[in-house]
């Protein structure tokens, strides 16, 4: 298929770097990739999956800057002082948050139980009208000191504020407590007191009464609950992901100090460290300790720099000789690494390192292929979708601005979460479950809940939640451009926008991106309609022949989507203006529609060398070579002839030599 | 020296310590007792000129867009017909290329990959001078993180389009967009209670690991190639200029409240204008920039009920509709610029001048109209008074369109720290500005 006439590359493309055919290219120099910063999305996978932690540090980083449309670019990530500053930051909280040490406690809430003459239940408390107590059990697994917290407030009369008396078994001094809340604002009152085991009562009381007949004031108590918590002094209990850290309790001794560092950095370096870095590491131990403070505080300072050391927030390749060109297979710790950020956005798991230690990735041709297969079988996958599709395909952005709530009241959260689920789950059929690309734009099946469904015009689902696999037999919808994901991200917040969809199609689906505008004639106004549909009013960019030579060919495009409006609901009129969905394509072919207009770009193969090249800017991460169109090429009719399977081309790409080897610079 | 002054919000004390001397490049007549302070306030998208430019030159001008400045007035130098022509694009992305050129005043290389190229900003220039000895050079905040996909501004690289403050040439410093983040950053880990000793050991610690991180790298730098050096030598610069920092004296200061981290984008602007102010309170610099948007944004101020996009309503085409929103969102943006005005004006500084006296405010868009892109006459708007240097309270209208480099000059002269050049077209202090 060497003759296909695929669509020419626009001037600043990026490209990169494998190709599948193994050999079918004529070059063999696999280029090389600049020190990379693990960018936002892969910092926090990364630490996710290191220590188990909640924490998102890089939700606060500056973004990431992104080249030829990706955020991994390596040459682009650039490192300020301030991410350095928050790395240490982020460094302090991560390693605190993991270690954190928990005593097993309870909280025991009660019902309050008294007697009738001086009270009653009240919406699940106890009123006190007049002085008198009332009780709870509590079960105490250890004597121990245990937390006492009573929510009451009181109506007010007199001259002094309610008081609440708490007793217990084994009480030393009396508990009085003043309540000077009221109702609109109940204070918790907390006492912390030893009780012992067993069954415990506890009793809380009403102990200054106080009524004026003459001046109609009546003093009262309300207690809202009472809590139990504790025991406070329990044994501790170390948290999983801290016993992960610290794999040996003799914290003082230097084996033990050596085993938890090493091991730590190997994971968080992504290779084995020397014996020299963890000696060095080790010896923050001692910077502690000379201070007075415990070997656990040293080993914390070993972990926080282990995760502002450059070999965590880069990934390094290091090349024997860094000026030669002579190309070098990557090592085994260096090749897990490609991998698993390629497929994952993350570091590693134990299974990878465990191929990258015996070296069997390296060695064995079937294991690269096999991991990946793995890989692309696990949940962590996903980040191919929400990092390489997300970008491809413009969705990371939905949510970034509203539609206009007047014009489309259908749209609110609930809706715009729908149409994020649907495009991921979307995705993951041709990912995950090998349906061909092919069918990408044309499908006749997509994903919806009851809220899209009803939105789409489907039949109900009777899912509230979950995505249910749905025909769009009976539908004006069919493929990727008519989601409303797609749809809405090239809108502006009034009212749809050709351009932007016609240009996406353009530069993200032909990877034919058209040129800027002419300084001073971009833009259209919004909000004067009255003189003719927007696509009159668009045609009068073709009036003028600098305008035109761009939009002739990128207007028909978004106007084959115009059925459908700036939330993507389906329609056939625009402000009282039928809608004419006609146009043409590049290479003359006529439509009316979106169905014939996605059909034509279907069968159009400069969209699958696209997908290719699109995948290839993701995975090189460096500025266009021009040895790389050569391998698109190849790539790409490898993957028309063999189907159109994603997987299959995603395994070629990690495959081939550009993909497992580099060289230095001279 | 000894200088005693309250925080407005907290109301706690604060001490300063002994400032040092402005001495080297300190202007003749400046005095270096004096903390003089810099703030670049940028709008995105232009401003409806028809609305902003006073009929009149002189003291009694008029404006409908600049109205929420009135009380503000005596401190205030309003410019019209300055040039900033090196932020002119190469065919497209005036936004961009304006923005990245708003303190630069350098003409940027269009290149949307790692070879960016431009100036080092007016605020950076300043910041070695007036943040000397101070615990942060400078502060960068903006209120939108970055458009998540696509291009940035038609070949533009997204350095140009988010960041006015440039440390470098190649050295873009991006900013914090969120105000707990930015809270966290001034005064986590700090505690105002910590005795000498403790805070002493928290700097051997901090230091202790950092040293450790730089070994590494030193390490590790001689095994690279040239790019991957350079790239390497970022992350090096930036380590030790944390550890410089860290072995700055810390200041006492009871920050107040952290702001929460999940604002709607009015909120933001205000928490960052709160957090503005209270750098300055604890002096902890004297130098920041704030973006109220991000080149060319596209953002719906929904908080005065417009849900266009501002982008979008800035290619007006003349219509009356897209142009009255448009005043209205620049009427909020000066109430924005209104509200740090007012707040700097709260600061005491000391016998009766407040931080507004003593501060230079230069608020500007990147570029002139919305629809026309023109990167001439833009609007300008210089606020406070420099310790004593600038002739406020005027509208100055510039025939000839002299460079807004010459602008930035006079700015820097009346901070204390004469230039004689700046930027791509900057020869001398513009006339007009200084007392």
């Amino acid at each position: 298929m060497r003759g296909l006439v695929f669509a020419a590359l626009g001037g600043a493309v990026a490209v990169i770097v494998a190709t599948g055919c193994g050999g079918s290219d004529s070059s063999s120099d696999p280029g090389r990739v600049t020190l990379h910063r693990l960018n936002n999305a892969e910092y926090n996978n990364t630490v996710r999956d290191l220590l188990g932690t909640a924490l998102q540090p890089a939700n606060d980083f500056p973004a990431d800057d992104r080249g030829y449309g990706f955020d991994n670019v390596a040459d682009v990530l650039r490192l300020s002082p301030l991410v350095v500053e928050l790395y240490e930051a982020a460094a302090e909280a991560l390693i605190a948050d993991t270690l954190e040490v928990t005593t097993a406690q309870t909280i025991q809430m009660f019902e309050l139980m008294g007697s009738a003459s001086s009270g009653n239940a009240q919406a699940g408390g106890w009123y006190f009208f007049s002085d008198g107590s009332a009780m709870v059990t509590a079960q105490t697994p250890i004597a121990g000191t245990y937390k006492i917290s009573v929510r009451a407030y009181g109506t007010q009369a007199g001259t002094e504020p309610a008081k609440l008396q708490i007793d217990y078994p084994g009480q030393t001094t009396p508990i009085v407590i003043d309540v000077p809340a009221t109702s609109s604002s109940p204070a918790i009152y907390e006492r912390m007191v030893s009780l012992p085991a067993g069954n415990v009562q506890i009793t809380v009381g009403f102990i200054n009464d106080f009524y004026d007949n003459v001046a109609m004031a009546d003093r009262n108590l309300w207690v809202d609950y009472v809590h139990i918590t504790g025991p406070l002094d329990g044994p501790q209990i170390d948290g999983e992901r801290r016993k992960r850290l610290l794999l040996c309790d003799a914290l003082d001794d230097a084996g033990c100090q050596t085993t938890i560092l090493s091991s730590f950095a190997k994971r968080a370096w992504r290779r084995p460290p020397t014996d020299d870095e963890v000696a060095k590491l080790v010896s923050l131990v001692g910077v502690a300790r000379q201070q007075g403070d415990t070997a656990e505080a040293g080993i914390r300072l070993a972990l926080q720099q282990i995760l502002v050391s450059p070999h965590f927030i880069f990934r390094v390749e290091v090349d024997p000789d860094p000026n030669s060109l002579t190309p070098r297979p990557l090592t085994s710790w260096e090749l897990a690494t490609r991998l698993s950020y390629f497929l994952w956005s993350t570091m590693p798991d134990d299974a990878l390192f465990a191929a990258a230690e015996s070296g069997a990735l390296v060695k064995d041709p079937g294991e690269l292929v096999r991991q990946a297969e793995r890989m692309l079988d696990d949940a962590k996958a996903v980040a191919l979708t929400d990092n390489f599709a997300g970008q491809w395909l413009f969705t990371r952005a939905l949510g970034d601005q509203d539609p206009d709530y007047q014009l489309f009241p259908a749209y609110d959260d609930e809706l715009e979460a729908a149409m994020r689920a649907e495009t991921r789950r979307y995705f993951r059929a041709f990912l995950e479950e090998d349906v061909p690309m092919d069918q990408f734009l044309v499908a006749d099946f997509t994903y919806v809940n009851d809220r899209l469904a009803e939105f789409y015009g489907l039949p109900a689902v009777n899912s509230p939640t979950d995505l249910v696999r749905v025909s769009l037999a009976n539908s004006p919808r069919r493929g990727f451009l008519t989601q409303g994901s797609f749809l809405r991200v090239t809108s502006n917040p009034k009212r749809t926008s050709p351009v932007k969809r016609g240009k996406w199609i353009l530069g993200n689906l032909l990877c034919t991106p058209p040129r800027p505008p002419p300084p001073g004639v971009e833009g259209l106004v919004d909000s004067t309609m009255s003189a003719g549909s927007i696509r009159e009013r668009l045609e009068a960019h073709r009036t003028n022949p600098i305008c035109a030579s761009c939009h002739r060919t990128m207007d028909p495009l978004g106007f084959g989507l115009d059925n459908f409006d700036a939330i993507g609901h389906y329609r056939t009129t625009d402000a009282g203006f039928p809608i004419n969905a006609t146009g043409e394509l590049n290479d003359g072919a006529v439509f009316d529609g979106a169905i014939e207009m996605t059909q034509q770009l279907a069968a159009n193969p400069g969209v699958y060398r696209c997908m290719v090249e699109k995948l290839y800017t993701y995975t090189g991460r460096s500025p266009f070579r021009i040895d790389a169109i050569e391998h698109i090429d190849s790539l790409t009719e490898r993957f028309i002839d063999r189907g159109y399977h994603l997987r299959e081309l995603l395994i070629d790409v990690v495959s081939h030599p550009f993909f497992v080897s580099r060289r230095g610079e001279p | 020296m000894n200088r005693r002054k309250f925080l407005g919000g907290a109301g706690a004390m604060i001490a300063l310590p002994f400032l040092s001397s402005l001495h080297s490049r300190t202007a003749r007549g400046a005095d270096p007792g004096v903390p003089r302070r810099f703030v670049g306030f940028y709008l995105p998208c232009g401003i409806v000129m028809s609305n902003f430019t006073p009929a009149m030159e002189g003291p009694a001008w008029t404006s409908q867009i600049l109205a929420p400045l009135d009380t503000h007035r005596s401190k205030l130098l309003v410019l019209t017909g300055v040039d900033n022509k090196p932020g002119r694009s190469d065919g497209g992305g005036d936004h961009a290329a304006g923005t990245g050129s708003f303190l630069t005043a350098k003409h940027v290389k269009k290149t949307a990959g790692s070879d960016i190229l431009n100036g080092v900003s007016l605020d950076q220039v300043l910041a070695k001078t007036l943040s000397e000895g101070l615990p942060l050079p400078s502060l960068e905040l903006g209120t939108e993180p970055g458009s998540a996909v696509g291009d940035c501004d038609t070949g533009y690289s997204c350095a140009y389009a988010r960041s006015i403050a440039w440390s470098g040439p190649t050295s873009p410093l991006p900013k914090q967009t969120n105000p707990a983040a930015v809270f966290d950053r001034l005064f986590a880990g700090y505690d105002p209670d910590a005795s000498a000793a403790e805070v002493q050991k928290r700097k051997l610690y901090r230091t202790s690991v950092l040293d450790g991180a730089l070994g590494e790298a030193d390490s590790l730098r001689s095994k690279l190639g040239r790019t991957d050096q350079a790239k390497l030598d970022e992350y090096l610069t930036a380590v030790r200029e944390l550890e410089t920092r860290i072995a700055k004296p810390v200041k006492v200061c009871r920050p107040g409240t952290r702001p929460s981290g999940t604002l709607a984008f009015h909120e933001r602007s205000r928490a960052m204008i709160d957090l503005i102010a209270i750098a300055f309170e604890c002096d902890l610099t004297r130098v920041v920039t704030f973006m109220l948007g991000n080149a060319g944004s596209n953002n719906a101020h929904t908080q005065i009920g417009i849900s266009d996009g501002h982008h979008t309503l800035s290619h007006h085409m003349g219509s009356a509709d897209s142009l009255s929103k448009l005043t209205q969102i620049n009427i909020w943006e000066m109430g924005e610029l209104a509200y740090l005005l007012g707040k700097l004006q709260a600061i005491d500084d000391g016998n009766g001048v407040t931080a507004l006296d003593n501060s230079i405010v230069y608020c500007s868009s990147e570029i002139e109209d919305g629809d026309a892109h023109r990167h001439t006459n833009l609007p300008v708007i210089v606020a406070g008074g420099g310790g004593g240097t600038i002739a406020t309270g005027t509208h100055r209208r510039y025939t000839g369109g002299p460079p807004m480099a010459d602008l930035f000059i006079a700015i820097a002269g009346g901070l204390g720290v004469n230039l004689t050049s700046f930027g791509d077209d900057g020869t001398k202090s513009l006339a007009g500005i200084r007392v």
